[in-house]
């Protein structure tokens, strides 16, 4: 439990460093950001939930984080130059996929704490 | 702790770095980024804020009618019969000439400029010229009263005038002396016959009695301030 916890935190850090640092995002890097958060946040919940499952593999997670974010951003990329919204192919991906590991993440935690 | 957490952790972190300065640059720029928005949301986005200045606008006139009423007997009002010197905040009326101009009603023919057609804003910045230079003491063009800062600009298929869309047909409202006014614009290669030329549709009535609106934008100056040296000498 205290792991979740401090995913938690962690996560109320960042979004308190992002708040309060002076940075912004230009307009056009945008869509990527927004990518780019969808990947990690994917790659945040499949982590916990392979740490569940008692499979994670720390290579598996830094390779899978670097190549989702590298093919979306050159989704993105190519969309814009091809004047599509190829990102909106990412980003409907990480959805589905982060609802896929909430959906696990949920019953792991149904099945841990509940019927035990 | 489980092998997990270290690495997951880094990454919620990462996850709200990017999330938080996201949200504060969107709200930022949330006007810059208008490529990728579609033109329905644009539409909607243009029609509050027409909406809001129409509000705005209607705020600064009461507050005008208000100061007016305040003011009133101290002749600090520009409502003060002898001082012209702020008639551009109040309606005028006099009598001047009515000028209706349209774009062309022939048909194309094959090969013709459509461009040429239509009422741009040289020919309502010439006409407008012409009526000043005619003596003309107060213009308007559909409503817009012209002052100082008034820019007639082209803004696509509209024309802008005191950052107002306006479209045809235009409607230029001008006191001064009907006779003059109506003589210097259809005087021979005047601009009345320059507009004929290209099919424009010009109309122009003499009025006895011609209303014109109080101008209603922003009168604040930004960069401009009285020169008090040259004030305090003369």
């Amino acid at each position: 439990m205290k792991g979740f916890l401090l995913v938690v935190g962690a996560l109320v850090v960042g979004v308190l460093i992002g708040a309060l640092s002076p940075f912004t995002i230009p307009p056009a890097w945008s869509k990527y950001v927004a990518v780019a958060i969808l990947a990690a946040l994917d790659t945040g919940l499949g982590g916990i939930r392979s740490g569940m499952e008692m499979r994670f593999d720390l290579l598996v997670f830094i390779s899978g984080f670097t190549a989702n974010t590298l093919l979306a951003a050159g989704l993105t990329f190519l969309g814009d130059k091809l004047g599509i919204d190829l990102y909106l192919a990412a980003i409907v991906v990480f959805g589905v996929r982060i609802f896929e590991n909430l959906a696990k993440i949920r019953r792991l935690l149904l099945s841990r704490f509940w019927t035990a | 702790m489980d092998k997990w957490q270290l690495p997951v952790t880094v990454i919620a972190l990462t996850v709200g770095v990017l999330l938080s300065t996201q949200i504060k640059s969107q709200a930022g720029f949330a006007l810059d980024e208008l490529p990728s928005r579609r033109a329905e949301e644009l539409v909607v986005m243009l029609k509050e804020s027409d909406q809001q200045r129409a509000d705005l606008e209607r705020e600064v006139s009461g507050m005008r009618q208000q100061i007016e009423a305040l003011a009133d007997g101290k002749r600090l009002g520009p409502m003060a019969a002898e001082d012209t010197s702020n008639m551009d905040e109040v309606p005028l009326m006099g009598p001047g000439v009515d000028v209706t101009i349209n774009d062309s009603s022939k048909p194309l023919e094959r090969g013709e400029d459509p461009n040429l057609s239509i009422v741009h804003n040289d020919d309502l910045l010439r006409l407008v010229n012409e009526l000043k230079s005619a003596g003309a003491e107060a213009v308007a063009v559909n409503g817009q009263r012209l002052v100082d800062t008034t820019e007639i600009a082209c803004a696509g298929s509209t024309i802008l005038i005191n950052r107002t869309r306006v479209a045809p047909p235009f409607l230029v409202k001008a006191i001064g002396n009907p006779d003059t006014m109506a003589t210097a614009l259809t005087m021979r290669g005047g601009i009345v016959e320059y507009l004929q030329f290209y099919g424009i549709q010009v109309n122009i009535a003499k009025q006895s009695k011609v209303v014109i609106p109080a101008y209603t934008g922003s009168t604040i100056f930004k960069y401009a301030r009285p020169d008090t040296a040259k004030v305090t000498t003369s």
